[in-house]
């Protein structure tokens, strides 16, 4: 598909990109494959507690004895998910509310924009915050939905100026008079207009996401349950971690992890957007 | 000729990176002349004419070669030297005057700007901006439309007449446009190429154009200098340009492809080929592919060019030898 | 200009009431929601009256528990409009509106300087990397920025705290002030301020500035290509002249544009920097009372910090028309000769024998 094609041209004239894409990669094969790899038990094994690394604990272990390197591979699991499937339902009411206000137009379009506007002001974090105080839950995709509160609005807001701009260019009238379905109109002339900015904003949503579930893992709102960065981090603070060297790796192997990633979709999103929306040369 | 010639160009070079937009140039334009470039796309010609200014758009630079106003060479000049020269002794109309506005700021502001920048002009601003509303009048605008507005609440049409006015603010003895009809609905074109020789009429100043429309240049050139992928291909008077047995054969096609109104659709002719890559120039002379004329030698040296008695210059192997003569003729018959 | 005010002025008003109704529902409606929670939690203690357990969580919650729906709504309503948000329920003595009133200058004071640091460095960055693009210091100092700007702000908070850990003296890491200082406008007080503040600005600051200097310099390369730079340099204006009302005005607007966003980032930010650092501003309380269900105060330090975004927003909408002058009313351009739609109106009937509109 020209998508892919595009993915590629991108990584050949970037070279940050390619490597971010080549992070992300691995990323998600770590994320489906780790819980295959290594395991991670939860009993307290105090003669194995913050080893220094070695070639059976590449990374040290933590309070627990787990290797932290087994850690971090678990854990990119429930941190990948719920980012991916918050930036996917963002993403999707993202387009659908901006089709369907900026292709009604109208009163429609006033009230959804309102609406919107409100929600984009709306700061994110703290919402999430509470709401997810509120309704504690470990199923990853209600995180995922509780994450995606207010992401979407920004989007909406970009799809809708466009959509509205195509349904007063000739184009739709065009399409019309020739008897074309909506279905055709949304998929082969709005969709494809919207599609570089809507793959920019998924990837920034996911950056999103991670930041605020992290966040939310951080600050203990959201239930410590399982095994990722978040928690791993959490749990390193509260054993005071902070103020001492002893337990540096594990305190700062999940950061460089959430570093890494983060930095990769950054990166990968800036090299799209210098492809998909270039700016003006200086010619 | 060089005597009494306000702007003499000597071998100027200019490029953008290793291509050369334009290439050995030399031209002289007189005072009072009506002067104007002209070539196909991409010749050059907007290069060389912002070059009489050094405003060139960067990455491009003045590679070699003289700018002479004057006898002092701008191609050598410091910005600050410049902005002396510049809207005060030389001024530029922008193509598309669109864009040629500060979106933020207030016409009158930026007038405003002007005004401060040359300060010996007018004994006070005052005097300046009752000047300017004189020549608002002049390009048939009102001042109150004009003053206080955002650029983005004037039409096309609107903005180039303003961009004229504001050219003629600090009476500059040149005045450089830069495809001024293009761009424009044929009722603005008329006003614009009115205004132009109102201007030259009753100002006496030397204008500059840059086109490729040569129905505007029938009307309003005196001199004509003509470009081609980035080398000056003939120069001289309109009627010379137009009518001259003697002439570049690139000349001729371009004359003869002009649609009449009145003549047959059949006789139309265009020109065969492209215009070539400036990055991959064919060996010897560049028309030399397209060129019905074209000999061997016209595939292996550059052309120069050669001055007649009547100071009508023509770049041509063929045009400028014995027997371009016959050939020429030939060729004309069918 | 009246007209774009109190449409900015309504749009503000909407969404404050919008997340005043939005806490009603989170307090009072949703399943498993806070006053239900109270209610089931004192009902288990025992030892009350239902009517007792009533006016307790009335008095938490500023809300009746009991009556119809749209009853309790008006009330909540009421009440928020006078201030009364209800008590704490761990510390039934103090009103939430208390707790947030004396929280928000803390949150106000580092999220204002951080702002403010990061937005004059990102904008000095940007310029010079758009100004000298080939040089080595812009290729480093791009480089460098497009990092920091992807890392995540509590991250590096904590690598901050833990690189000082030992340095409490010069970078305090908790606490707005030193308990050694009493408060007040004394020179020793406000010292001490400025000096708790440093890391938790610093933590905003340094992820901040990257994404500012890197907008600028995208706003900046773009300006400077621009038509109207050319034409004003080709009007013999001086290098000033061009660079601060050519450049420079022209390069501020996606900047200006981007502040709202930014505010409402940053104040979310609050809740790690602020919890992180032990300083008591708005997020610190509301993470504080998350964790232990006090869920007034929490309601409470959401809806004052939505509300501080939402003012900070109306603010930098109502000061853009200094910095894009274009944005006009309809009432000015009439007074200066253009029709209602905008466009200027031709001159004379001198168009070629046709006559003016």
């Amino acid at each position: 598909m020209k998508f892919f094609r595009d993915l590629w041209r991108i990584c050949r004239g970037d070279k940050p990109a390619l490597i971010g894409a080549i992070v992300i990669l691995i990323y998600i094969v770590v994320a489906i494959a780790g819980p295959f790899a290594t395991h991670v038990g939860y009993v307290k094994n105090p003669a194995l507690a913050y080893l220094p690394p070695s070639a059976k604990y590449p990374l040290g272990t933590d309070f627990l004895g787990n290797s932290v390197l087994s850690e971090l591979i678990i854990g990119t699991r429930p941190i990948m998910e719920v980012g991916i499937a918050a930036a996917v339902m963002v993403v999707t009411v993202g387009v659908i509310v901006g089709l369907v206000a900026g292709y009604l137009g109208g009163a429609v379009d006033q009230v959804v924009m309102r609406i919107t506007d409100v929600f984009l002001t709306i700061p994110g974090l703290p919402l999430v915050i509470v709401i997810a105080a509120i309704v504690r839950t470990t199923n990853p995709f209600v995180l995922a939905a509780i994450l995606s509160v207010t992401g979407w609005a920004g989007l909406a807001r970009a799809v809708r100026s466009q959509a509205l701009s195509l349904r007063t260019s000739d184009f739709i009238d065009a399409a019309k008079v020739q008897g074309l379905p909506l279905r055709n109109i949304v998929g082969r002339q709005l969709l494809p207009n919207i599609g570089p900015y809507v793959a920019i904003h998924f990837l920034l949503a996911v950056t999103d996401a991670i930041y605020a579930e992290v966040g939310l893992y951080l600050l203990g709102v959201a239930p410590i349950t399982g095994t990722n960065w978040g928690i791993m981090i959490n749990l390193a603070i509260s054993q005071g971690a902070l103020y001492t060297s002893q337990s540096a790796l594990y305190l700062f192997s999940p950061m460089l992890a959430i570093v890494f990633l983060q930095v990769a979709l950054v990166y990968f999103s800036r090299a799209m957007d210098r492809l998909f929306n270039p700016r003006l040369r200086v010619q | 000729m060089a005597e009494d010639s306000l702007i003499e160009v000597r071998d100027l070079t200019v490029g953008f990176g290793p291509v050369l937009a334009v290439e050995n140039v030399s031209l002289s334009i007189g005072q009072g002349n009506v002067y104007s470039l002209v070539g196909e796309s991409g010749c050059g010609k907007s290069t060389l004419a912002y070059s009489l200014l050094g405003l060139v758009p960067p990455p491009g630079r003045i590679v070699s070669g003289e700018v002479r106003f004057r006898g002092q060479d701008l191609a050598r000049m410091s910005y600050k030297e410049l902005r002396r020269m510049r809207a005060q002794h030389i001024a530029v109309v922008f193509q598309a005057a669109m864009s040629a506005f500060n979106p933020v700021i207030t016409i009158g502001a930026q007038v405003e700007h002007i005004l401060e920048a040359h300060p010996e002009v007018y004994p006070s601003r005052q005097e300046g901006r009752k000047h300017f509303e004189e020549l608002l009048q002049l390009v048939r605008l009102r001042p109150e439309q004009v003053w206080q507005t955002f650029e983005s609440r004037l039409s096309g049409g609107m903005k180039q007449r303003v961009a004229i006015a504001i050219a003629l603010l600090l009476k500059p003895e040149v005045l450089v446009l830069d495809e001024p009809t293009t761009a424009l609905d044929v009722l603005s074109q008329r006003l614009v190429i009115d205004i132009i020789r109102d201007l030259h009429e009753t100002l006496d100043t030397t204008v500059v154009f840059v086109t490729h429309d040569l129905a505007v240049v029938a009307e309003l050139a005196q001199r004509v200098a003509v470009m081609y992928a980035g080398r000056l291909v003939e120069s001289g008077t309109v009627e010379e340009i137009f009518f001259d047995e003697r002439r570049h054969p690139y000349v001729k096609a371009l004359i003869s492809a002009m649609p009449s109104v009145t003549a047959d659709p059949a006789s139309l002719r265009s020109i065969p080929g492209q215009v070539p890559d400036l990055s991959d120039l064919p060996p010897g002379c560049r028309f030399a592919p397209r060129c019905g004329l074209a000999q061997p030698i016209c595939s292996e040296t550059e052309p120069e060019l050669k001055v007649g008695a009547s100071g009508h210059a023509v770049s041509c192997h063929v045009v400028n030898s014995e027997l371009g003569g016959k050939a020429a003729s030939e060729l004309a018959e069918r | 200009m009246a007209a774009f005010i109190a449409k900015r002025l309504a749009l503000a008003l909407v969404t404050i009431w919008a997340v005043v109704t939005l806490t009603f529902f989170m307090v009072r409606l949703m399943p498993g929601n806070a006053m239900s929670y109270l209610e089931s939690q004192l009902a288990a203690q025992g030892g009350l009256t239902t009517s007792e357990i009533a006016a307790k969580v009335q008095e938490a919650y500023g809300v009746q528990p009991k009556g119809p729906l749209w009853h309790q709504y008006l009330s909540y309503l009421g009440n928020a409009a006078h201030g009364n948000f209800g008590t704490s329920i761990l510390d039934p003595g103090k009103t939430v509106l208390s707790v947030i009133v004396g929280a928000l200058p803390w949150t106000l004071l580092v999220v204002g300087l951080a702002l403010l640091v990061s937005f004059v460095l990102g904008v000095m960055v940007g310029t010079l990397i758009a100004a000298f693009p080939q040089s080595l210091l812009a290729k480093i100092a791009t480089g460098v920025v497009s990092f920091l700007a992807a890392v995540p702000n509590y991250l590096v908070a904590l690598v901050l705290i833990y690189l000082v850990a030992d340095q409490e003296h010069a970078l305090p890491a908790s606490g707005p002030y030193a308990l050694t200082v009493t408060p007040g406008w004394n020179v020793s007080f406000i010292g001490s301020v400025l000096q708790h503040a440093i890391l938790p600005v610093l933590s905003y600051v340094i992820v901040a500035f990257g994404g500012w200097a890197l907008t600028m310099k995208g706003s900046v390369s773009t300006i400077m290509g621009a038509d109207y730079v050319r034409a004003g340099e080709s009007w013999g204006l001086s290098r000033y002249r061009v660079t601060r009302s050519y450049i420079g005005r022209n390069a501020m607007l996606p900047m200006v544009t981007n502040l709202g966003l930014s505010l409402g980032y940053m104040f979310g930010g609050s809740v790690f920097i602020e919890t992180f650092f032990v300083y008591p501003g708005l997020g610190y309380y509301l993470v504080q009372s998350v964790n232990q269900r006090d869920y007034p105060v929490m309601m409470g330090c959401f809806l004052l910090i939505t509300i501080a975004v939402v003012v900070s927003n109306l603010i930098v909408d109502l000061v853009y028309p200094l910095v894009d002058p274009r944005i006009m009313s309809p009432g000015r351009a009439r007074r200066i000769g253009l029709t209602a739609s905008g466009q200027a109106v031709e001159a004379d009937a001198q168009t070629a024998g046709r006559s003016a509109a």
